[in-house]
């Protein structure tokens, strides 16, 4: 029996309006998605959430292109085409960005795909692993991201670096999805099991995520972990 | 230094100056225009671009404030050229003159580029027309900075791009650009970025680190003197197209072409660009 909790807070002193994160789940299918809308295209909100709706919707396995060409499709219907500023009109010339990571649990095991530095992480009585980024400084500015390529154009590339996982999971293992801000932090302190500190605030987590940030700990970002558990 | 985060909370300023003599008038070595509309129109482009970063799904951040002030189109006169004197990247985004369709090029998804139509904003139109009144511009620029430093004291240090093709007709401008470079913010002092442009199909130099380098002209050397000496930052920069820069390198382009003239806009603008939260 698989359970989640998840939570999600906008960047400190931007509205929720401005959040660009986005999960999606489906317990049934055993299907779970996270990606981070870049800050740096428009509409990447909307592409974060196409990305992770198309792939909680079951349809394209762990094969990633054609997961994405449906996301597109999804992505170009959002865009208010009719009532488009100049400028935005500019922008989206030059397309969205999101980080993406899928996780599918089925039959005592899991597959995660990803591409950037939305991570997964495995904590099973040995300790915490994690995915795709294993060390803090592997963190930077520039995380790999999935394109929609120019909506002008249609065109875009196939995706490159995406990552892959698969192992055995037990009872009383635990997954945790996180974006990069989150998931910097529980790579930093892997050693004093980050993951207890977000189980023990799960009923005041917005709490613990903005005193982290405010303590400096935390790089102050958009932040969505969900918390996975299988009993 | 040169690193304090712009968010709207703690915009960025930008001033550029533009000559508007009648000289500027003559076709723009290495352009197929007149200096005045290449200037023009690269600092249309930069504002474009501007508001291209500022621009979110909901509209346009107020990261950035934009002064354009032009001397010399009337004698001995400078002014703001954009409809209000220092003015917020969305308000700019609101109420362009007009906007042209051009193309701009963009990733093809291959690997390559190809090009789209896009929306090419114009704020104001080019001029040539009478002298060079550019301590006149200097001051007001200096004002401007006072007040924005005032209200905004531990904002990115503003950055001021001075277009020009020839030698200050209102006395020497050295004095109030050297008191510009002086105010600071917590973040660092204002930097004053000088491009000469050329007609003739003389040699370019850009980012000189010494005078000697530069011809025996005093209008060069004056220059030379009021532009700032680059912080690293920029040098970093700038390093990628001119190996040849080193510490002591001057934000100043001599006898600049058209291609060094768009270099040297967006250098300068860069720095602050990178720093958006």
């Amino acid at each position: 029996m698989i359970s989640v909790f998840h939570y999600h807070q906008p960047k400190l002193g931007n509205s929720e309006s401005e959040y660009e994160d986005a999960f999606s789940y489906d317990v049934g299918r055993g299907l779970f998605a996270m990606a981070d809308g870049s800050s740096e295209s428009v509409f990447s909100n909307e592409w974060a959430k196409s990305l992770v709706d198309t792939f909680v919707s079951g349809k394209h396995d762990m094969k990633l292109d054609d997961m994405v060409e449906t996301a597109l499709g999804m992505w170009r219907s959002k865009l208010p085409w009719s009532n488009m500023k100049w400028f935005v009109k500019n922008k989206i010339a030059r397309g969205s960005m999101s980080t993406f990571l899928g996780l599918e649990i089925q039959d005592g095991g899991f597959k995660s795909v990803a591409v950037g530095d939305t991570c997964l992480f495995i904590i099973t009585p040995e300790g915490m692993k994690s995915f795709p980024i294993k060390n803090a400084s592997e963190f930077g500015n520039t995380p790999k991201l999935i394109w929609t390529g120019n909506p002008l154009l249609r065109t875009r590339r196939s995706v490159k670096w995406a990552n892959y996982m698969e192992g055995r999971l037990s009872e009383s293992d635990i997954l945790i999805m996180a974006t990069d801000s989150l998931a910097h932090w529980m790579i930093s302190r892997a050693k004093q099991s980050p993951w207890k500190m977000l189980i023990d605030h799960s009923e005041n987590e917005g709490e613990l995520i903005s005193g982290l940030i405010n303590s400096g700990e935390m790089k102050n970002d958009d932040v969505t972990f969900a918390v996975i558990s299988l009993r | 230094m040169y690193d304090a985060e712009i968010s709207r909370r703690n915009p960025g300023l930008f001033i550029f100056l533009i000559d508007q003599s009648r000289s500027m008038i003559r076709k723009m070595a290495g352009g197929s225009e007149s200096k005045a509309k290449e200037a023009a129109d690269a600092i249309n482009r930069q504002i474009g671009e501007l508001i291209m970063r500022c621009t979110k799904n909901d509209g346009v951040r107020d990261y950035f404030y934009v002064g354009v002030i032009g001397y010399g189109g009337e004698k001995g006169k400078a002014s703001y050229l954009l409809d209000g004197e220092v003015v917020p990247v969305s308000r700019l985004a609101e109420n362009p003159l007009r906007t042209e369709k051009r193309m701009m090029k963009v990733p093809d998804g291959s690997g390559g580029t190809a090009d789209v139509e896009y929306e090419f904003g114009v704020w104001f139109e080019p001029v040539a027309n009478s002298d060079t009144p550019m301590v006149r511009a200097m001051n007001m620029a200096k004002e401007a900075i006072e007040s924005w430093i005032s209200e905004h004291p531990s904002s990115y240090p503003p950055i001021v791009i001075n277009i020009t093709d020839g030698q200050s007709t209102d006395g020497d401008p050295y004095p109030v650009a050297q008191s510009i470079m002086e105010m600071e913010t917590e973040d660092g002092n204002p930097l004053i970025w000088n491009c000469h442009v050329s007609t003739e199909n003389s040699a370019p130099l850009s980012f000189p680190y010494s005078e000697n380098q530069l011809p025996n002209d005093m209008y060069a050397r004056s220059l030379f003197k009021m532009s700032s000496v680059l912080p690293t930052k920029y040098i970093n920069y700038a390093i990628e197209t001119f190996p040849d820069i080193k510490d002591g390198s001057r934000s100043y382009v001599f006898n600049a072409q058209l291609e060094q003239m768009i270099e040297f806009i967006d250098i300068g603008t860069r720095g602050a660009i990178s720093s958006m939260e």
